[in-house]
């Protein structure tokens, strides 16, 4: 295939590229895990507080 | 003086509460399998992937597909992977539309990338179909992986070669790619199974990667290595209603890995309503069902060389498969509590109301920040995924004064007063409501099914709950396995509502 003429996904570069955005977005949902239990340690110190 | 009686009441009542509390084991390992989603980003196959593209044919079982199957054909031929490398089998189980016809067309369209296999006598199953076009395929050398897909459902561009990558990895016999629920316009049904699958595929696969045991892969996206196809014999099992589970069981114990690529997405039509969804998964269910015993011997049993064994993956698999068993459990526990001793069946009420609001906050909260595209349609149906009667009691359980109050007003807005047989009444209600939830939903199918009644179909689900619902037929799948009701295999109907 000509260099000049081949597409971004086939050139090495591309598919790495590609391997780092996928990567991450695997680490923005390890954040998003922390975010969530964030939230649910919120809610259980608002009651604790609205039941006091 | 040691009495008798008193122990084994004290034993009786300690037993009634810990079967109340079996009702938080689904939500509880549900929160388990999501916190592992939080580790996917340093334990996945990332490491091992490299840019491959072998020479790939994709397998599609098509019976009356006229709607879908020239769309799908020619989404496929355009995406990204070399073009020489692809080839696309449609598998034809004796179509009476014009689907032979689409197909032939297609076939001369992109001739040497297209084929059309017949099926003459057809009607037994997609699994059959696919052994017709596995057994052509594979008897020819050209084949190094195998995609199966439906004739419905649309790749992204990059999908394919998303998947293809892992193939690098000589250890991985199959990858399967994230399914989303992809109708437009969608109903309220859609949009529930679109959350659904946030949950179930998105979140939950990602979980098993991080296990390393993968229960399923989805049917619509199973990319398999001709390694793996001949290590588990070169057939699909036409013994059960999820062959797409055995083949990924069977792929393991031969000790193949299978990936869950959470990056390639595949879009499908999914039911449009109560009485397809019931179909659909009654026929999944049952196939859990056939599943559990047929591989009772992998359960809680570590192996060196898959990890269906291991404690975790069990607890996912029977906390699926067992639900309606623990809902049940749960409700009459309390209603005999209830009636025995009720302060103490009040406090355990409470507890297992606490653990699931919290298990429902956390895993509805990430559930929507996994797939911010899915769920800017889907969230509502995410919050109402339990039920609103059952999103009520989550909102007493964390806020119980602004819940009275609510229900003090509700109570003067229709001119009674909470006594306390209105209290009681309202409790013995909400114990029932453990169970009582999966009745409710199931209403709504009784209902679609009649003209009158059909609006509230939908009523019913949202009151019950969308989940309760797949409990109700999962409970409805044990009642058919255990009468040895005949395995038909009931097609999805697809009208090529998908979005490209």
């Amino acid at each position: 295939m000509n260099h000049e003429t081949q597409p971004s996904w086939l050139a090495p570069e591309g598919f790495a590229e590609e391997v780092r955005t996928d990567l991450a977005w695997e680490r923005g949902l390890a954040i998003k895990c922390v975010v969530a239990i964030v939230v649910v340690i919120a809610v259980v110190v608002i009651r604790q507080l609205y039941l006091a | 003086m040691i009495d008798p009686t008193a122990i084994a009441a004290t034993m009786g009542k300690w037993t009634l509460v810990v079967l109340v509390m079996t009702g938080a084991v689904p939500l509880a390992a549900a929160s388990y399998q999501f916190l592992l989603i939080g580790l996917h980003h340093f334990r996945n196959h990332y490491g091992e992937v490299a840019p491959v593209f072998p020479r790939t044919a994709i397998l599609i079982p098509a019976w009356n597909e006229a709607l879908v199957i020239g769309g799908s054909i020619d989404r496929l031929v355009r995406l990204e992977y070399p073009p020489e490398r692809l080839r696309i089998y449609v598998v034809d189980d004796a179509s009476t539309d014009e689907t032979p016809e689409l197909v032939q067309a297609k076939a001369r369209q992109y001739p040497g990338q297209v084929f059309h296999l017949r099926r003459e006598n057809g009607g037994q199953g997609k699994a059959h179909t696919l052994n017709h076009g596995m057994e052509i395929i594979l008897a020819d050398d050209w084949m190094e992986a195998l995609l199966i897909m439906d004739a419905d459902v649309i790749y992204e561009p990059d999908s394919l070669r998303k998947m293809t990558r892992h193939l690098a990895d000589p250890a991985v016999g199959s990858v399967t790619a994230y399914i989303k629920e992809g109708s437009r316009p969608n109903n309220y049904m859609q949009r529930f199974i679109g959350y659904e699958y946030i949950t179930a595929q998105a979140a939950a696969r990602r979980a098993q990667n991080v296990l390393g045991a993968l229960a399923c892969l989805a049917g619509g996206a199973q990319l398999h290595s001709r390694a793996n196809l001949e290590a588990i014999g070169g057939r699909i099992d036409t013994s059960s209603l999820a062959e797409d589970t055995f083949t990924t069981i069977n792929t393991q114990l031969a000790g193949n890995v299978c990936v869950f690529e959470g990056n390639a997405i595949v879009r499908a039509e999914e039911p449009d309503g109560i009485a397809g969804l019931w179909k659909q998964r009654l026929r999944w269910a049952r196939g859990n069902v056939q599943v559990s015993f047929r591989f009772k011997h992998l359960w809680f049993r570590p192996s060196p060389t898959h990890r269906l064994g291991s404690v975790s993956f069990a607890i996912f698999w029977f906390s699926i498969f067992l639900l309606p068993v623990f809902m049940i459990l749960s409700s009459a526990s309390l209603v005999v509590l209830f009636f025995i001793d009720f302060p103490l069946s009040w406090a355990t009420f409470q507890k297992l109301w606490i653990v699931n609001a919290i298990s429902f906050i956390f895993i509805t909260t990430y559930s929507l920040m996994i797939d911010p595209e899915t769920s800017r349609r889907t969230w509502v149906e995410g919050g109402a995924f339990p039920g609103f009667v059952s999103l009520a009691i989550i909102l007493y359980t964390v806020f119980p004064r602004l819940f009275t109050w609510l229900f003090t007003t509700s109570l003067d807005v229709v001119g009674t007063a909470a006594t306390p047989l209105v209290i009681k009444s309202v409790v013995f209600t909400a114990y029932l409501w453990v169970a009582a939830c999966m009745l409710v939903a199931y209403l709504g199918k009784v209902a679609e099914a009649r003209a009158w009644w059909r609006p509230l179909g939908p009523l019913f689900v949202y009151a019950g709950g969308y989940g309760p619902l797949l409990c109700a037929c999962t409970f409805a799948s044990y009642i058919y396995e255990l009468r040895g009701a005949e395995m038909k295999w009931d097609k999805t109907i697809k009208t090529g509502k998908v979005a490209a």
